[in-house]
């Protein structure tokens, strides 16, 4: 996300973006290279810039002149930036999550083996000998999900076309289980998916009050800011609920169901809901920030907006849950 | 030592330390290791008294001819030089033919993956008899490589965990080419390493880079020069979050890797100028073009214009600066660190060799069939690269979108704002395909996901799918800001307004929403679904609409316009020759029949080079002579500009027009070499002709160096333009504007100028209005 506070008041420079890259690249590289070590320092760097990033915006009292711009012209003009900043951010979240989901659905759909399965059935009639039309031997080989139905294939066909017929074709896929038949067939597994949904349900809305309390001229300081900070400690809770329970929830899909990140399915399962669960996870530690903030009185309604925009960035995350979870969980 | 010096200085032993190791850095998706295997200490004596014979070895062969190799592997320091029974054993590897045992050598010798070794029994002896068959085909070089002593050899296979401990003393390799190879008359090229090259040519680059920084911080103030001087000026830079400073840093990154990316072509140019070369190994070959591929796109081209949209877009638009200047910087550092990554073993042999598209699942794979190991790290810089244009590509949409100045309303904005707006949007909403889909394959290198592993039914398609999601925008990307330069330029040097501003807009427009459909055309061979190849088939040709709505305006611009020919205006007057000839070769290939022959040979090649090098690069150059007086105060030496123009447009068509011809033939593309002797002639016309265009950039180089100093003053306004950039000092002010500006008209503007020039004089009937 970008917080960005305009300097206005002419030019100064910051470390953080080229401490923060530095973390960045040694991250990356010591995952590449399995090396912990290197990785857990990128880390550390990272921090590090992300930190001086924040330095950058103290003090935190409210005495701070945020000096945001104003946007002027169409679309946005009366807007401030960083809330038009925020929203061409979400947009490319939107992308990002739609890549993450349009690869799944071609899973689901086997949208590229549909045509490779009837020239393969075409194959069977020519080379082996099968009797009917293609349309009627890929009814007879195939539920609807394009998973071969091994027994009525081999009668169907006289014995002529076997399971290692289809499997042998490149692109044909071999039966993949889904998380969705672990998760329904089992009411405790279903559990903490559902409880999650809830859970970030009622985290947006506490971001909403927290935000609400924040603009409320009415209240006096320090009634307002633990007001705040009593809202925003919730949606931590509920935020913290949602990532224990994902674990649990992943722990128990691995030992028990031996679903793992080495299936096709399994790999789908977990990076989906792994990279929002560090959306997630990116989420409360802004909000950590925020409650500080609040615990040594920092907002008044005139630095408010930054909850508002956090809020956009919080019920995004949401949002994508709401189309995760029946598409991973019960589909 | 204060904090600053302390900061600077280790960050930039950082720095130096990773440029430095990086080439050389081996990734194993499980490991950390060196590449060459120092060997292991358990045969006294070691590499340099091992001796290695191989006899009968022909000097050519024929096809199916059978010879019988005696090795011999002799060691006097081995105690008492007897027979013992760790003295090791042989491994002899060919890259073509098999191999059988010799006469009465069937229990001591067996076989490997295309090779021979000893068996556990003909581990003592110190002599071995085996047959290689040769392979069918003479015009082939047949490559040998043998060790001597070489432990553990005998257990059968070549990758480390299974076998070979790394012991090989006394290495060698050897080649023998088959009769037709050397019939031919075919002239051999002396040999260099290439990979010595590349070395040598890397570190004086660096040298010479840290040379420069150090002499340009001098002449910045003599007086100043000493440690805490250069401290602070370092300083600055590193920690500058002022857009013109940042497209400073910008421009000089993408000018470096221009270079460094040209080494590279003209590395692999010398490998392919003569049928059957072998200046360069295959590994070599394809981890040079998968880094030319990449360095030229992400690291030159796209820098090269974000430098230009960093400097001038909130001038054009009368801001003060970018809507967030510290994600602009951040953009900037991720991407200079992207490339550290990415160029992660190159030296070490074990560079990415994935083409820039890297295609799974050979991208997926590593060990023998698949991907180097340095592959991971390369998909790692990519992810980054992804981050890094997100992040800037956010930022100037939110600058333009927001902080327009009084009068630069969206149908008044000049033509080059629009054009970077309309190129980051389309990057930053088709970047994300590319991300997933590099965190993807990053995750099937490390930690064992099975996206695109057909094996479980994963999908490799999928990633093709993915990759050109993105890569079909990409193209865009880095023409479009072209556009809007070339646009910018020809109406000022015109001296008018562009023709059908509004049509421009909507082409624009409508190329940005077209390019977000068409990406199957890079997949038509695929085996993607049939319909759908139908689809992107008429998709593609919808393109060359809006694209000739634009041609056609900037020749209306110049027909109504009198023009005066700056070095600027010559090189966006050859965009519009190079650039239109490319984009006629690019209606061959959505007709998906012609592209099943067109498809992966030089045609394409020829294709994307005249829309890349003759648009993008020549809209880059065009701007920069356009705008360094913006920039610097000074304008570039015309006399130096005609030269660097009139030498590169020359050989820019002769090294890519005959690549059309070749393709055709039938000359595939990301081959390490070919075979057909009749190809020779005009590869090496093409070779000669890249090796001249890639010198005529130092005379640019040279250009922007000594006018830094000598130039001429340009004083606000040098070319007449009227859009605000031009009414703020050179170099402008920082914040870039003390007040907010208000932007007049174009029209009123150059109605102003003076009249008469060439075109107004054959068209009678042009008042430019
Ligand atoms: C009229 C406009 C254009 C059309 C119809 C077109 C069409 C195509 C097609 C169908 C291919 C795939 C050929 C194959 O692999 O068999 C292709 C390749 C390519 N085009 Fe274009 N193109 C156009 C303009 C451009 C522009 C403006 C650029 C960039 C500035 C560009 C850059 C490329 C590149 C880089 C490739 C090769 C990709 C690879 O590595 O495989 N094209 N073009
Ligand atoms: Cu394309």
């Amino acid at each position: 996300m970008s917080y960005d506070d305009h300097d206005d008041h002419g030019h100064h420079g910051s470390w953080a973006p080229i401490i923060a890259s530095l973390g960045t690249m040694m991250f990356l590289y010591g995952f590449s290279e399995a090396s912990m070590g290197i990785t857990a320092i990128g880390i550390a760097v990272l921090t590090w810039g992300l930190f001086t990033w924040w330095k950058g915006d103290l003090p935190f009292d409210g005495s701070e002149k945020m000096g945001e711009l104003v946007a002027f012209g169409t679309p946005f003009g009366g807007m401030k930036i960083r809330k038009a900043g925020i929203w061409l951010f979400l947009m490319s979240e939107v992308m990002i999550f739609g890549s993450f989901f349009g690869a799944y659905m071609r899973m689901r759909s086997n949208w590229n083996t549909h045509w490779t399965l009837r020239d393969k059935a075409q194959e069977a009639i020519d080379t082996l000998g099968a009797e009917g039309t293609v349309d009627s031997i890929v009814k007879k080989c195939f539920d609807d999900h394009h998973h071969v139905k091994e027994e009525a294939c081999e009668i169907a066909t006289n014995g002529l076309v076997n399971n290692s017929f289809w499997v042998a074709a490149d692109g044909v896929p071999a039966y993949h289980h889904v998380a969705a038949e672990y998760i329904t067939a089992d009411f405790m597994t279903l559990l903490p998916g559902a409880i999650n949904t809830f859970a970030l349900i009622l985290s947006s809305f506490t971001v909403v009050l927290a935000l609400k309390a924040a603009k409320n001229t009415d209240l006096e300081p320090n009634v307002r800011n633990k007001k705040v900070r009593n809202y925003l400690a919730m949606t931590l809770a509920l935020g913290t609920l949602f990532l224990i329970l994902k674990l649990w929830e992943w722990n128990h899909l691995i030992h028990d169901y031996d679903f793992t990140i080495s299936t096709l399915a399994g790999s789908f399962f977990y990076v989906t809901t792994g990279a929002h669960g560090i959306h997630v996870f990116v989420g409360l530690i802004f909000i950590t920030y925020f409650i500080y903030k609040a615990h040594i009185g920092g907002w008044d309604p005139n630095n408010a907006q930054s909850i508002e925009y956090y809020g956009l960035y919080w019920h995004f995350v949401d949002l994508a849950w709401v189309v995760i979870f029946p598409a991973f969980y019960l589909y | 030592m204060n904090k600053n010096k302390i900061r600077v200085m280790s960050l930039l032993f950082v720095i130096f330390i990773a440029l430095a190791a990086t080439p050389q850095i081996t990734s194993y998706p499980t490991g950390l290791g060196a590449n060459g295997n120092p060997g292991c200490t358990c045969h006294s004596g070691g590499a340099g008294t091992t001796t290695v014979i191989v006899d009968g070895m022909p000097d050519s062969f024929t096809a199916g001819q059978s010879y019988e190799l005696n090795i011999t592997v002799s060691n006097p320091s081995i105690a008492g030089a007897e027979i013992s029974s760790n003295m090791g054993g042989f491994r002899l590897f060919a890259s073509a033919g098999t191999f059988s045992a010799g006469d009465g050598f069937t229990d001591l010798v067996q076989e490997l993956e295309n090779g021979m070794t000893h068996t556990e029994l003909g581990n003592d002896n110190r002599s071995w008899t085996v047959i290689w068959t040769a392979p069918d085909s003479e015009g082939q070089i047949v490559e040998f490589t043998v060790h001597g002593n070489a432990v553990n050899g005998n257990a059968v296979g070549n990758s480390p965990p299974d076998g070979q401990s790394g012991d090989a003393w006394g290495t060698f390799e050897t080649s023998v080419p088959g009769a037709a190879a050397l019939g031919g008359g075919v002239a051999m090229i002396e040999q260099a390493e290439p990979f010595e090259v590349a070395i040598a040519a890397i570190t004086f680059g660096i040298a010479l880079f840290s040379l420069m920084l150090v002499y340009v911080f001098y002449r910045n103030n003599p007086e100043g020069f000493n440690l805490n001087g250069l401290t602070k000026w370092l300083k600055k830079w590193l920690t500058t979050t002022d857009h013109k400073e940042v497209g400073t840093l910008y421009f000089v990154y993408s000018f470096l890797f221009l270079l460094i990316g040209g080494i590279f072509a003209m590395l692999f140019r010398i490998q392919l100028s003569v049928a059957n070369n072998d200046f360069l190994t295959q590994d070599q070959y394809n981890s040079f073009f998968t880094l030319h591929g990449t360095t030229m796109i992400f690291l030159a081209a796209m820098p090269m214009i974000a430098a230009f949209a960093n400097w001038i877009i909130p001038l054009q638009i009368g801001a003060k600066d970018l809507a967030f200047p510290r994600v602009n910087a951040m953009g900037f550092w991720m991407l200079a660190f992207a490339s550290i990554l990415l160029y992660g073993g190159v030296l070490s042999g074990e560079g990415a060799d994935i083409t820039w598209t890297m295609y799974a699942p050979f991208s997926s794979s590593g060990g023998e069939k698949g991907a180097s190991a340095g592959t991971t790290l390369f998909v790692a810089g990519i992810v980054m690269l992804g981050i890094s244009s997100t992040l800037s590509g956010v930022n100037f949409i939110a600058t333009i979108m927001t902080m327009r100045a009084p009068g630069v309303t969206w149908m008044k904005m000049p033509l080059f704002t629009w054009s970077v707006f309309v190129a980051n949007a389309m990057l930053y909403l088709s970047l994300p395909a590319l991300i997933i889909g590099t965190v993807y394959l990053f995750l099937d290198r490390t930690i064992g996901t099975v996206f695109y592993d057909a094996a479980y039914g994963g999908d490799p398609i999928l990633w093709a799918h993915l990759f050109w999601f993105f890569g079909h925008p990409e193209v865009y990307v880095v023409i479009v800001p072209a556009f809007g330069v070339v646009s910018e330029v020809l109406a000022t040097s015109a001296k008018r307004s562009i023709f059908g501003y509004r049509s421009m807009v909507y082409a624009m427009a409508g190329i940005g929403v077209l390019g977000f459909i068409v990406w199957g055309h890079h997949m038509l061979t695929s085996g993607m679904d049939p319909t759908l190849r139908l689809v992107m088939m008429l998709t593609t040709m919808l393109v060359a609409i809006p694209t000739g709505v634009k041609i056609f305006n900037w020749l209306a611009t110049l027909w109504g316009g009198s023009l005066v020919f700056k070095t600027h205006t010559l090189w966006a007057l050859g965009f519009l020759v190079t650039f239109t000839m490319g984009g006629i070769s690019g209606m061959f290939f959505p007709v998906a029949g012609l592209d099943t022959h067109f498809h992966d040979t030089y045609f394409v090649v020829a294709h994307f080079h005249y829309v890349l090098v003759g648009g993008t690069i020549f809209g880059m150059f065009s701007a920069i002579y356009y705008w360094y007086p913006k920039a610097t105060g000074r304008k570039l030496d015309e006399k130096l500009g005609l030269l660097h123009f009139v030498i590169t447009f020359v050989a820019m068509n002769a090294t890519f027009w005959p690549m059309h011809q070749l393709g055709i033939e039938g000359m595939p593309r990301r081959y390490h070499t070919y075979n057909v002797d009749s190809w020779t002639e005009l590869n090496s016309f093409i070779t000669i002709s890249a090796l001249i265009m890639g010198s005529a950039q130092l005379i640019l180089a040279w250009n922007l160096v000594r006018s830094y100093k000598y130039g001429e003053e340009s004083g606000k306004d040098p070319w007449g333009g009227w859009s605000l950039e031009w009414t703020t000092s050179s170099p402008p002010p920082t914040p870039s504007f003390h007040e907010i500006p208000t932007q007049g008209d174009a029209n009123i503007h150059h109605s102003a100028e003076p009249k008469g020039g060439l075109f107004s004089k054959m068209w009678k009937g042009s008042d430019s209005k």
